[in-house]
């Protein structure tokens, strides 16, 4: 047989397992899709049950891997900080991993869990631009501000790459163009590794439904669920991010560990 | 042929390569996207090798319980403005005291000039909102210091049990009571009151009160004392001797070899085993002692130093621990080791071990600690271990009321009243109380 008749036989079959292979690949997304849509809709009706309405463009699709972090402290970062509130100052050792920064202007206080309590009386031409100076430098994106008029207050939370850190906030008050306070916690620059096993958010929702049962907890609407994480402060770390997924309701956020899937309610 | 045809079929056979190769690659990459059969079936060799690479690539996940944290008992009271809850049964390296801990390491770490005070003043202190720590057994403060991260104070107490941390004005205070009370101190610190405040209004927990608050019918007991409004039911535990049920694995595990001829078995039951400097003594109460001299640098008895020669309490602690975890681990049983005592000698150290089970404390009838390891320079010299295997049955004991117990103990002015497991050498142990 001549060799390029052969060849086209083995063209033709190729080209028929490719066909096979291709309608195999088509019925299993359209399976996949199939039980996607049975689960979603199951997790609806459960739901639903309960008396809380979950609107289903909320339920996450995509597999989160977050990882665990432990930022490093940054005695850099956090004299840059200070020095944006205070000018020109040198931090002092108070002890317990506390440091305090003084200058004409006020003081500001930074723990190792990274809590921020500053009390000073800085003038500043205009709040808005100040604060998101302030912000963008450090890693942290304005959530609500009530400042009118150089008055008032705005909060702000710490934004990594892959997710928003939810209890790591810095509120600044204004008063007559003056900043008076900074409170909230400051972390610093942290790396992720996106390569850890999460929890799925179906299954976060799962187990928050499971809490407001058992605790007795009232909610009628998830306003909101995303993936990031939570700051805490322990004895043997005193900074972590852990991932979590903030599920918003009507009444309060509750938190869902990605690792146990713990729930814990804002407090 | 002509040479036009030539041609022709040359491109015609370049054309025909070029479809095999690539319907050949498309289909390789369509089989591999396909789910795989068996157990795998849900997943295919691309999502097989994803998840591989994230595995390789994940960090590694340092969980709490690691066996270089000292694990010591501890029991906290959180009092605010509504409710005085407490935490028993809880060990350092437990979830409950690395939230809690975290505002004494500060405290201790910011704490300022200390003041003596009398004892009185520190039991008042006691009413009002704080945050209370008992370690159950006097510290020495460089232990303390090393499990906290922070440098005590100069003016600490060489041995601290009882600590208490109370908002204060804007900052807290923090009292420090030694062992057997007496010797009270205050101090300042730079911990947030208000950040204390809310810490301590967050607290849920058994209801929980001290015996100093509660009148004249628990004056004779310790004023620190702590009561729990619930007694829940103890568990009884089944008791084995550990060691014979896995001898050869227990001497590999303490650098023996099983094999040795040089293993005998005295009159008195007692099995010996040498090596060239050493010697292991299984005795048939469930008892093993060791005794050796300088250890290697590769062995179990070595205690790492970050100057050489010279361990710290706190480094010498983490070894004695890291070796008993070691030995006890092939040991099937509920128990767990905590840290109860430690001391320097002329020699080196002295570190003292006991159990808990389900969070209750074991003792021995004789009121032998479970575990003694004494340590010269950088090597285990001596060890005494009580090799006993305990196991939570179904079975439970109720224990007296906590008031009847309170009016029993009277005859020991001063005593503090606590639930135990006693071990008395039988092959079960109930829960009792206890009078120290």
């Amino acid at each position: 047989m001549k060799t390029s008749r052969l060849k086209s036989i083995v063209i033709v079959v190729l080209a028929l397992l490719n066909l096979c292979l291709l309608a195999m690949l088509a019925i299993r997304q359209v399976q996949e899709r199939a039980a996607r849509e049975r689960a979603d809709a199951e997790l609806l009706r459960l739901f639903a049950a309960s008396g809380v309405e979950l609107p289903a463009h909320l339920i996450p699709r995509e597999e989160t891997h977050l990882s665990p972090i432990e930022p490093a402290r940054s005695p850099e970062a956090e004299a840059a900080f200070a020095a944006a509130l205070l000018g020109d100052c040198a931090p002092e050792d108070v002890g317990g991993g506390i440091y305090r920064y003084v200058s004409g202007a006020g003081q500001c206080l930074l723990r190792a869990s990274g809590a921020v309590e500053a009390s000073l009386e800085l003038g500043v031409e205009d709040p808005e631009t100040f604060f998101e100076g302030v912000f963008a430098a450090n890693g942290y994106a304005a959530l609500y501000s009530d400042v009118n008029n150089g008055s008032g207050t705005v909060t702000a939370v710490r934004m990594l790459e892959r997710g928003m850190v939810f209890n790591a906030r810095l509120t600044l008050e204004f008063s007559d163009n003056r900043l008076i306070s900074v409170d909230g916690s400051f972390v610093p620059p942290a790396a992720e590794s996106g390569q850890g096993e999460n929890l799925d958010g179906v299954t976060a929702l799962v187990r928050f439904l499971d809490y407001i049962r058992e605790n007795g907890e009232v909610c009628t609407v998830v306003s909101d669920v995303r993936a990031g994480y939570l700051l805490q402060s322990t004895a043997s770390a005193a900074q972590r991010l852990i991932p979590a997924w903030r599920i918003g309701t009507d009444v309060t956020e509750y938190y869902v560990n990605m690792t146990t899937g713990e729930v814990s309610r804002e407090s | 042929m002509s040479a036009f045809a030539n041609k022709r079929e040359a491109r015609i056979n370049r054309l025909q390569n070029l479809a095999i190769l690539l319907l050949t690659l498309s289909a390789a990459f369509l089989f591999a996207c396909l789910p795989l059969f068996g157990t795998l079936s849900d997943q295919s060799l691309l999502e097989l090798a994803r998840e591989q690479a994230r595995r390789e690539n994940a960090p590694v996940q340092t969980g709490v319980s690691n066996a270089a944290q000292l694990a010591l008992p501890v029991r906290m009271v959180y009092t605010n403005d509504f409710a005085r809850l407490g935490a028993d049964a809880e060990t350092t390296l437990s979830a409950e005291f690395e939230r809690a801990g975290t505002y004494l390491s500060e405290a201790i770490g910011s704490a300022g000039d200390a003041a003596w005070i009398s004892e009185t003043v520190f039991l008042s202190a006691l009413r009002g909102e704080g945050l209370f720590f008992d370690f159950t057994a006097p510290l020495p403060a460089p232990l303390l210091s090393g499990l906290l991260g922070v440098e005590m104070p100069m003016h600490a107490p060489e041995y601290v049990r009882r600590m208490l941390l109370c908002p204060a004005g804007a900052a807290s205070a923090l009292f420090y009571m030694e062992d057997g009370g007496g010797v009270c101190y205050r101090c300042d610190t730079a911990v947030s009151s208000s950040a204390l405040a809310d810490f301590l209004a967050s607290q849920s927990g058994r209801s929980a009160d001290f015996a100093y608050l509660l009148g004249p019918a628990y004056a004779a007991l310790s004023p620190c004392t702590i009561i729990f409004n619930d007694a829940a039911p103890c568990r009884v535990l089944s008791v084995t001797n550990a060691v014979p049920l896995n001898e050869d694995a227990f001497l590999r595990r303490a650098g023996f070899n099983s094999h040795t001829d040089n293993r005998f078995t005295e009159s008195s039951g007692t099995v010996i085993v040498r090596e060239v400097s050493s010697t292991l003594y299984l005795r048939p109460d469930g008892t093993v002692e060791y005794r050796g001299g300088d250890a290697a640098a590769d062995s179990v008895y070595f205690v790492p130093a970050a100057v050489p020669g010279a361990p710290t309490l706190f480094e010498a602690a983490s070894a004695a621990q890291r070796l008993l975890l070691s030995l006890t681990q092939i040991f099937p049983d509920d128990a767990a080791l905590c840290l109860s005592g430690a001391r320097e000698t002329e020699e080196g150290f002295e570190i003292a071990f006991d159990l808990t089970a389900d969070g209750t404390p074991i003792r021995f009838a004789d009121g032998a600690h479970a575990a003694v390891v004494e340590i010269a320079g950088q090597s285990v010299r001596s060890f005494t271990l009580r090799a006993r295997s305990y196991t939570l049955t179904e079975e439970t004991t109720a224990l007296l009321p906590f008031a009847l117990s309170a009016a029993i103990a009277r005859v020991w002015d001063g005593a503090e009243l606590l639930t135990a497991y006693v071990d008395a050498g039988g092959d079960t142990a109930e829960c009792a109380w206890l009078a120290e």
